[in-house]
């Protein structure tokens, strides 16, 4: 029922934007009468391409002629019934890497990608390597501490294994809330 | 706490620290180096002299577009008084010496040639395309004209070339790979490249008139010229 | 006006000489009257440059377009508010309230901790004039707020101080404008927090460099910066989130962060400032960590000079980077110079910079905040990369690429689901070491709530793993708050036998810096929560709508009603009517508008959009008038439906109000070094 609806208004739409086109040019926002689910493809595609003579502006947003045109070539390919892929693909082809907003994934701008894991995998690396090298100096591996004495945060427990540790992360915060962390 | 202990707490945190600052130094040094690269080579610094960088271009078509197609076409790109812009019969034929033919640039060497960097998006282009059809008119046979359009569309590029009935090769640049190479920063933009292949001089921008294009193509003429 | 002012400026830069002088000097000598000289000197530089600042401001409020900055920068029919605002529309002009406000800084910090910091002091004196100098001579040799305009006698028309020869005085009758994209409310408010956010990590950096200089290396240093470090990066925080909004609201294109270089240039110093104020803890703690944390203190501000040069050098292109301007060199000199002096001082002082402590278990707390660290320094250094990976590709291929939000979300996401997981650990290990029952006990809560919420988006939402992951680690962060708050006030209660609720108040009370710390975290949750939202769930539709036609999109229902044209002081402004609803219920009434300034700066960049919005609890209905036809029969419109965006503010808004409660004064308690070996804490 709704969908219908849905249809009944964008044919409204459609046809008053078409009458609107006879008279006054092209509607702005669908050229090319693309069905409601070939808008979306479109609106889709152009929110992975970019404006390749602006910076950082995305197809969809841009004003530029330029950015129109490909707008208009989008819609065409749809009618022609190609895919995603294949119109991103063309786009590449035509327009060069720049309209894709990030470095291609081969050749020189493979670097683009692997540096940043680099990175992340030296950074990791050290840190554990430092801290490797900090607690290597340890007269004992890491065992549980024992239960803390019995003091003011202590004094209501009971002793007993579950509550050694409950009394052993009390002790913690108490001693952080006077550390004031 | 034994001395043994401490000395060796000493040692490794101490060794951490000169890594870390060799790292530091390591990465400043890198950043140093893009940015050097940065200022002394900007992102766009044109080929503006020198060997000029060689490339192959297949000119579009010569066939013209149907009327259907190439009406609307040129109201997309001129408005709907084209007629404005351009020749008084938009639908006749180009000549067929370029159609769909492959120049290499470093072929024409021994002639000079005129390369212009053009839009069919591009409003100032409007204004520079009849002065270079012109001047290609009356140059034919000394100056090879090459125009390439940038980030433009077979439909709209004939459009385009039909309006102002432009009879000298014409191309897609293709992924603007030419535009890179020559490090063109915006369209419309034309290099000189003399008899010998180099960079003779650019011109940025649409060219405001005819004589001013001449004056760019004497002086291409005459750095060509045979020294003897 | 302008001589006046460049006079002043001029007074103040020969100053600093002085002041840098007699600074090292009364530090060298152990003399305290020096010092103080020095010191006064630091003052009188701040008034001077007040005095300067004053001076434009004056000069753009009464329209005194002889001034160059003033011509090109403002004009008649601009709102007094703006009018001011322009102080920081322009580069000379904002490059001088850079300079004002570490003048203010400077004396800020300076007359606090002067008592305490007898050695310190006069080295710290001498680092924060030294980067004034470097300011005062941007200002004064490089891009000058005090040039008149002059018309030479071929008819060109140039700035300078001084009259060319043969010069005469030009006054045009009115100005060219004010980018019409910065007037804006959240534009005015958001430069300042930035730059005081910018100018303010200069700060920790001259502590740091002082501590260096003047050998004076214990842990002191960090105590006393932590506050000089948080104001700024709470700034820094307002700042970024207000830069946000402003992209939201003015630029019309259903998004708050496009990665432009200018936002990156603001991001990568929060990301390091944050890493810092984070590992300084660990020095105050335990002793460690000292060689990374001077290494960080200096980062900070370091990056924002890089960023500076990055966004005004012209290296890189960006939309909302000023001209290309002669002041990259000299930023690019102060770059290397500052690293390469803050190197050789490191690397002399290395041996006296030793941890004091060492780390017991791989399974503790500052283990956590290692690791943590280096990821913040590492997705920094990650998005400094990206920023100038088209220049590195172009030197290396010739080909130009662009490097947009989709590259950044890529790597740079992976990074912060990375903080986020150790956010919501960390918190729950404890210093020196933790065992795993009780790392299992206290994880339980939160790991339940992550895996609760996990499974209810897996069910209800999406099957999308990206913001199921997000959002699972935004509630283990969560859990792990409330469990927090929950074990302490338990605790305190245990302790003390207060009810819950007094438990809760004095617990936080006495541990301001630990509560407000979460309640950062709990404001990043929000954040985190709102952000998923709207990046994965965002729906958007663009269309033309015939008057009292309607359109759908994601359940609501625009209908175009009508529209209006209004004159504005210095721009005509056309408002399109929408009315917003949700089957039978009205939702709102949006009044998207369009803006054509007529400036000469404007013309050319066509018209602005305001957006019209509706933000409710759920979801933001987010439209934007495209154009119109025909007076307005037709319009076209881009209409977003936005989820959970509010949150994102709100979460925004805790984070500053922790961070304010983690600052407010109290009567200060010394904290206490966990010590390093002892074979169990204490409780107290």
């Amino acid at each position: 029922m709704k969908k219908s609806l849905l249809i009944a208004f964008i044919l409204i739409i459609l046809l008053t934007t078409a009458s609107a086109a006879l008279a006054q040019g092209v509607d702005p926002n669908n050229p090319h009468n693309l069905s409601p689910e070939q808008q979306a493809a479109a609106i889709d595609i152009q929110t992975e391409l970019w404006c390749p003579i602006c910076q950082g502006v995305r197809l969809d947003e841009c004003e530029q002629k330029v950015c129109q045109q490909m707008r208009d070539m989008i819609d065409e390919m749809l009618l022609e019934g190609k895919t995603k892929q294949e119109i991103i693909d063309e786009f590449v082809d035509q327009y060069g890497v720049v309209i894709l907003g990030e470095p291609p994934k081969e050749g020189i701008n493979l670097m683009a990608w692997i540096t940043p894991l680099v990175l992340v995998i030296a950074g990791l690396g050290f840190a554990f390597w430092m801290s490797k090298k900090w607690t290597k100096k340890k007269p004992q591996p890491a065992t549980p501490l024992p239960a803390a004495p019995a003091g003011d945060a202590a004094a209501t427990s009971v002793t007993g294994p579950e509550l050694e540790i409950e009394d052993e992360y009390l002790a913690r915060v108490e001693q952080e809330l006077e550390g004031d962390l | 706490m034994t001395d043994a202990r401490n000395d060796a707490a000493e040692k490794s945190s101490g060794r951490g620290g000169i890594i870390m600052l060799i790292i530091i130094a390591v990465v400043g040094a890198t950043l140093f180096a893009v940015f050097y690269y940065g200022i002394l080579h900007p992102p766009s610094q044109r080929a503006d002299s020198g060997k000029a960088p060689d490339f192959s271009m297949t000119t579009y078509t010569s066939e013209p577009l149907p009327p259907d197609v190439l009406q609307p076409a040129l109201v997309d790109l001129f408005g709907s008084n084209y007629g404005r812009y351009c020749v008084d019969d938009v639908n006749q034929p180009r000549p067929k010496d370029y159609d769909q033919i492959t120049i290499k640039l470093s072929d024409l060497r021994g002639t000079p040639v005129v390369i212009n960097f053009w839009a069919s998006w591009c409003t100032t282009c409007k204004d520079e395309q009849p002065l270079l059809e012109s001047a290609w008119r009356h140059y034919q046979g000394k100056v090879m004209f090459l125009g390439l359009s940038h980030l433009d569309q077979d439909k709209n590029a004939r459009a385009w070339l039909q309006c102002y009935n432009v009879t000298y090769p014409n191309a897609l640049d293709k992924g603007g790979k030419v535009y890179n190479a020559y490090h063109v920063q915006g369209v419309p933009e034309t290099f000189f490249i003399d008899a010998n292949g180099n960079v003779q001089d650019y011109f940025v921008g649409a060219f405001p008139s005819a004589s001013v294009l001449d004056e760019y193509i004497q002086n291409l003429l005459h750095a060509s010229a045979p020294q003897e | 006006m302008s001589d006046l002012g460049y006079i002043v400026l001029l007074i103040a830069f020969i100053l600093t000489f002085y002041g840098i002088g007699v600074s090292i000097l009364g530090a060298r000598r152990k003399d305290p009257a020096l010092a103080a000289s020095g010191r006064n000197t630091l003052y009188v530089i701040s008034i001077l440059i007040l005095i300067a600042t004053l001076a434009v401001v004056y000069m753009l409020a009464t329209d005194d377009f002889s001034n160059e900055y003033v011509a090109s920068h403002s004009e008649r029919a601009l709102p007094m508010f703006y009018k001011i605002a322009t102080l920081w529309g322009g580069q000379s002009g904002s490059l001088l309230f850079w300079s004002f406000l570490l003048a203010l800084y400077s004396s800020a910090m300076v007359a606090s901790i002067w008592d305490k910091e007898s050695k310190r002091g006069p080295w710290l004196v001498a680092t924060l004039l030294s980067v004034q100098l470097f300011f005062l001579i941007i200002s004064l040799f490089a891009s000058n707020p005090f040039n008149r305009l002059w018309v030479l006698p071929d008819g060109a028309t140039i700035g300078a101080v001084f009259r060319p020869a043969g010069a005469s005085l030009f006054i045009p009758a009115d100005g060219t404008g004010l980018n019409p994209l910065l007037q804006n409310y959240w534009m005015v408010a958001h430069p300042i927090f930035l730059y005081l956010g910018y100018v303010g990590l200069a700060l920790p950096f001259a502590y740091a460099a002082a501590s260096l200089l003047s050998g004076d290396l214990d842990d002191s240093w960090v105590k006393r910066v932590r506050v000089w470090n948080l104001i700024p990066w709470m700034f820094l925080t307002i700042g970024i989130i207000l830069g946000s909004q402003w992209a939201y609201l003015e630029l019309g294109w259903g998004g708050f962060w496009a990665w432009d270089p200018v936002e990156n240039a603001s991001l990568i110093p929060w990301l390091t400032a944050t890493a810092f104020l984070h590992s300084i803890m660990i020095q105050e703690q335990r002793g460690m960590l000292k060689v990374w944390n001077m290494i960080l203190a200096f980062l900070g501000f370091w990056l924002v000079i890089i960023g500076t040069f990055i966004t005004r050098s012209g290296i890189i292109d960006s939309v909302h980077a000023f001209a290309i301007s002669n002041i990259g060199p000299l930023f690019l000199a102060f770059i290397i110079v500052t690293f390469f002096a803050y190197l050789i001082l490191l690397w002399y002082r290395l041996p006296d910079l030793q941890s004091d402590a060492e780390l017991d278990s791989l399974l503790s707390r500052e283990a956590a905040f290692l690791y943590v660290n280096v990821l913040f320094v590492v997705s920094a250094f990650v998005t400094l990369f990206g920023t100038l990976f088209p220049i590195i590709s172009e030197a290396a291929s010739g080909t130009k690429i662009a490097v947009n939000a989709p590259y950044f979300t890529k790597v740079d996401g992976p990074i912060f689901l990375g903080i986020l997981l150790l956010m919501g650990i960390g918190p729950l290990l404890g210093w020196r070491r933790t065992s795993g029952e009780m790392l299992q006990k206290s994880l339980a809560v939160p790991v339940a709530l992550a895996l609760a919420v996990a499974g209810a988006v897996f069910i209800l939402i999406t099957r999308n793993w990206v913001p199921i992951l997000a959002w699972a680690l935004a509630a283990l962060v969560l859990g792990t708050i409330i469990w927090e708050f929950y074990r302490g006030a338990a605790s305190r209660r245990r302790a003390t036998g207060e009810n819950w609720l007094r438990a809760l108040g004095s617990v936080m009370a006495r541990n301001q810096r630990r509560y407000g710390g979460y309640l950062v975290h709990f404001g990043v949750v929000l954040m985190a929560f709102g952000m998923v939202g709207a990046v994965a769930f965002q729906h958007n539709l663009k269309s033309s709508i015939a008057l009292n036609d309607s359109v759908e999109l994601g359940g609501y229902t625009f209908t175009y009603t009508g529209l209006d044209q209004r004159k504005a002081s210095n721009h005509d402004e056309v408002t399109a009517t929408v009315v917003v609803t949700q089957g039978n219920r009205n939702v709102a009434v949006l009044k998207p508008s369009m803006n054509f300034y007529s400036s000469r700066a404007a013309r050319d960049m066509g018209p602005t959009t305001e957006v019209g919005l509706h933000t409710s609890i759920l979801e933001d209905v987010y439209v934007v008038l495209n154009g119109y036809e025909r007076g307005g029969e037709l319009a076209a419109f881009e209409i977003f439906v936005n989820p959970l965006m509010l949150w994102m503010w709100i979460g925004g808004l805790v984070m500053v109000f922790g961070t304010m409660f983690a600052l407010w004064p109290t009567k200060a308690r010394a904290p206490q070094r966990i010590p390093a070996r002892q074979p169990s804490p204490q409780p107290a």
